[in-house]
């Protein structure tokens, strides 16, 4: 099968340290960004299967983020995780407007991510 | 085999499967925190090395970094509460104190509940610091094994990681070190 590429993006090393913790062991090739713009970039030039992206993040934003990935043609499709602590109805709501297609509430339930990472993938439990 | 013991056999294996999971996570969870605050290279770096755990591993976005010189205590971080209010609501907890039974920290005299929960910041020296936590975030039902497993080790590593700073300071302002 496939290996799966999935790209992380989040300010913080140590959330991307534990989604590789998380996804690595499943086989997943893995890719990190640590901005908004990095983010950009890499999901234009290695096309992931999957963008994990946290929603609060200096200068360019999750949400800004995600609007530019999915007006962008090579990244228009792609499934978009979001990685949040907020649930405020406000957040999730401009999280779906951004064009995301889940998310996940910190901290982050292994469980829960690798369920939602597989259902956007295609990859039976 | 009986549909019967299967069906036990099976709940026997989601049970295993579960607890597993679990253990995972708890590991997970500490490693990411341990290799985070070993991290830190100066007082900058362990705060926002604490902050970090806090955040994004217990989940809370209300709690404050304390600092204790010479048995005076004062804030060095806060997150979602004013330094005064933390503190404030920090100093009528009491004293920390070990429990001699089983080892743990506690604040308070049991009665009053100024806090959700204080983690002592005790490095080889004694009790250098606190994290005090106020509130946890609304999708966290309540705090649980894997979060007294982080506090434990938030307890001795993230001290390690302030006095380490501080010693790491020091050597540097004596031309120790580069």
């Amino acid at each position: 099968m496939e290996t799966k590429k999935i790209l992380c993006v989040d300010d913080s090393n140590l959330i991307l340290l534990m989604e590789r913790l998380i996804l690595g062991r499943e086989g997943f090739e893995l890719m990190t960004a640590s901005n908004g713009e990095q983010a950009m970039s890499r999901a234009v030039a290695e096309r992931p299967d999957l963008i994990l992206l946290d929603v609060v993040m200096p200068n360019l934003s999750g949400l800004e983020v995600c609007r530019r990935l999915r007006a962008t043609k090579e990244t228009s499709t792609t499934p978009i995780i979001m990685v949040t602590t907020r649930t405020e109805s406000e957040t999730v709501e401009g999280a779906f407007e951004s064009g995301c297609n889940d998310f996940v509430l910190k901290p982050i339930d292994p469980v829960e991510l690798l369920a939602k990472v597989r259902n956007y993938l295609g990859i039976p439990a | 085999m009986s549909d019967e013991s299967l069906q036990r056999l099976l709940e026997s294996l989601h049970a295993h499967l579960d607890d597993a999971q679990a253990q995972v996570a708890m590991m997970s969870a500490a490693m990411v925190a341990a290799a985070t605050l070993h991290a830190a290279v100066d007082r900058a770096a362990a705060i926002q090395a604490i902050n970090e755990v806090v955040i994004n591993l217990v989940g809370s976005e209300q709690f404050a970094i304390l600092e204790r010189n010479n048995g005076a205590w004062s804030v060095l971080a806060t997150t979602g509460i004013e330094a005064d209010d933390a503190l404030a609501r920090f100093s009528v907890a009491g004293e920390i104190r070990l429990d001699e039974v089983t080892g743990r920290f506690w604040i308070g005299d049991g009665k009053t509940d100024p806090m959700l929960v204080c983690v002592p910041l005790a490095a080889h020296v004694g009790i250098i610091g606190a994290v005090a936590i106020f509130g946890l975030l609304p999708q966290k039902a309540g705090l649980g094994p894997s979060d007294y497993e982080l506090f434990d080790l938030l307890a001795t590593q993230g001290a390690a990681a302030l006095h380490n700073a501080d010693l790491h300071a020091a050597c540097r302002e004596r031309g120790a070190i580069e």
